[in-house]
């Protein structure tokens, strides 16, 4: 939907770009497609299958938003056992689930937009890479950046659960600008120190349980093997 | 010419009541930046003198940005017919006043003028960068991460134009500039006494008291200290420091001296038109070492190792000084505890 919030550059794009298939906005969809960008991520069996149907059927495929590219808040069930997370169905759950996964597990991904919601600038930065030929790059650097260069205070200075230094950058500090602490909606990045901050937010008194709910929240599939290590310290 | 001599005998203060008049009258012609706070201190444009904030101390965000901000347009490009044009942003000239800058604010500037006014010229910071008038306050008391003391001091040597003391209920001047000289012709300062002169002396030595104790590290001969850094590039501090250095750059991108940046392209989605513009980077960022052929600082402790000979070694090499002024701020923000002055200790030890 944030493509729908673009308002602005939505003309502009088009003059470059058709859309072929949109569920949302449109009513006939066509397949095959230049680019698809895919929301969300499967969890059962049938969106597993239309998933591969639309890597077949296009050229790049995108992960947009969180779920997608990092398996997101859906994969939180993933810490549960199963017939505890079918607790919250009233009597029979409509289908037996399958684990929340990043997209990439099921099949390649040409790029991923992280993030919930995904950035508006980034989604703009990666077509214009696309049309023009350029390398659109995840960033690799963490949300700290873009707070410093905002000349913001520091949250974990004001004693916060901050997930800004694991956390990959992009986002343009929305969320700490505004004084709200971040709680890694983007996933950490590959460089990301990830068992240093852990440290870090212990000595500052937090305890474990919370370090690894709040390292859960988004991203537990690219954390459970720093989460399993936690629990074990 | 007579006249200005004599003004420079005579020992001056002002009124700390007659301040505002003073800024006010400044204000007229030049823009004036000062502390302000809002959740963190730092400089900013004043446009209502009750906006300052008379700090005891240093400001959380350096000056820095005034004269090199953290993102900064250099051009716009657009094709035409002719091929591409280009508009430059160079900024228009402004005929700035600094109120409240630190001893470690000035040397910083002298530092950041070294690397970007000196052998390499950085238009877009020598046109934020002159007619930039400096005056300096001293410290009440240091910051706990202050170690200015290992740097000469609370009172820099020159670079201001104005310094004030506070002495009571006025502030001691010194000037130190032809221009500071035609400041005080402005008509808002007064003959000091040998007793204001004293008081403002035993002010500083107390601050300086203070800041020694803390300090507890000298790293006054520059050749010497920088060449025991060296040697210690393979010391185990590197592997400890590397292994919780959470490599976010905060350190970077507050010190005052720090001045790496990226250059970065912002086109339209054809690339028919677009900005060019500069951001700042940061040394213990994965790709800042990143070539098409390899990563020179893959691992995090080369990437702290490197921050700390870049400060400490290399500029000593290069233009025999450090490029630190001990005003602590790194050991303040960073998340992981790493404190400069210890590590310092520790290499000079
Ligand atoms: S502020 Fe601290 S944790 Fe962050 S990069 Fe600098 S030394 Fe490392
Ligand atoms: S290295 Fe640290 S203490 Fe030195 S000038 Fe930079 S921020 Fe200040």
């Amino acid at each position: 939907m944030e493509f729908l919030n673009l308002e602005a550059q939505i003309l502009d794009l088009l003059k470059y770009l058709g859309i072929k298939n949109f569920r949302l906005a449109k009513e006939i969809n066509e397949m095959p497609v230049d680019i698809a960008f895919v929301e969300g991520t499967p969890t059962n069996r049938e969106e597993i299958i239309k998933l591969l149907k639309i890597r077949k059927g296009s050229h790049i495929l995108v992960a947009l938003g969180s779920c997608a590219s990092t398996g997101g808040v859906p994969a939180l069930v993933n810490t549960l056992r199963k017939r505890e997370a079918m607790d919250v169905y009233d009597g029979e759950p409509p289908e037996i689930p399958i684990d929340p996964k990043p997209l990439d597990y099921y099949v390649d991904v040409d790029y991923r937009l992280y993030g919930c919601p995904f950035s508006k600038d980034e989604l703009i930065e990666l077509i214009t890479d696309i049309i023009i030929g350029k390398n659109y790059r995840d960033k690799e650097y963490s949300v700290c950046v873009e707070c410093s260069l905002r000349e913001n205070g520091c949250l974990l200075e004001q004693g916060l659960l901050c997930l800004g230094p694991i956390t990959r950058g992009g986002c343009n500090a929305l969320c700490t600008a505004n004084g709200k602490p971040c709680l890694g909606c983007r996933g950490p990045y590959e460089d990301a120190n990830i068992k240093a901050h852990i440290k870090v937010l212990l000595d500052m008194g937090f305890s474990k349980e919370e370090v690894m709910e709040a390292l859960s929240l988004f991203s537990y599939e690219k954390f459970k093997e720093v989460i399993a290590w936690l629990k074990e310290e | 010419m007579k006249l200005v001599k004599m003004v420079t005998i005579m020992m001056l203060k002002i009124a700390k009541n007659r301040i505002n008049e003073f800024l006010a009258a400044l204000k007229e012609e030049y823009t004036l930046y000062a502390p302000t706070s809002n959740g963190v201190t730092k400089f900013e444009k004043i446009e209502d003198l009750t906006s300052i904030c008379f700090l005891p101390n240093r400001t959380d965000i350096s000056l820095k940005s005034i004269f090199f901000p953290p993102k900064q347009k250099f051009f716009r490009w657009k094709r035409g017919e002719m091929g591409y044009e280009l508009e430059d942003y160079l900024d228009g000239e402004e005929k700035k006043v600094i109120f409240g800058a630190r001893g470690c604010d000035i040397r910083s500037l002298k530092i950041l003028d070294m690397y970007m006014r000196g052998e390499f010229s950085d238009p877009y910071y020598e046109k934020r960068r002159k007619n930039t008038i400096i005056i300096g306050i001293s410290c009440d008391y240091p910051r706990e991460s202050c170690f200015c003391s290992a740097f000469g001091g609370m009172v820099p040597e020159d670079g201001y134009d104005l310094w004030f003391t506070d002495i009571g209920t006025h502030y001691f001047v010194d000037v130190g500039s032809d221009i500071g000289k035609e400041l005080i012709s402005l008509g808002f300062f007064q003959e000091a006494s040998p007793e204001d002169l004293r008081k403002k002396k035993r002010r500083i030595e107390k601050v300086q008291f203070e800041i020694e104790r803390r300090t507890r590290i000298d790293l006054c001969e520059v050749k010497r200290c920088s060449q025991e850094i060296k040697k210690k590039s393979q010391d185990e501090i590197w592997r400890e420091l590397g292994e919780i250095c959470l490599c976010c750059g905060k350190c970077n991108f507050v010190c005052p001296t720090c001045h790496c940046f990226d250059v970065r392209d912002i086109p339209s989605f054809d690339g028919s038109e677009g900005y060019r513009i500069r951001v700042w980077d940061s040394c213990h960022l994965y790709e800042y070492a990143k070539t098409s052929a390899e990563n020179f600082r893959k691992e995090k402790h080369a990437r702290v190792r490197y921050r700390v000979y870049d400060k400490f070694v290399f500029p000593v090499m290069r233009y025999g000084v450090y490029a630190c002024t001990g005003c602590g701020r790194c050991t303040e923000v960073c998340p992981a505890g790493i404190n400069l002055r210890e590590v310092l200790r520790r290499l000079v030890e």
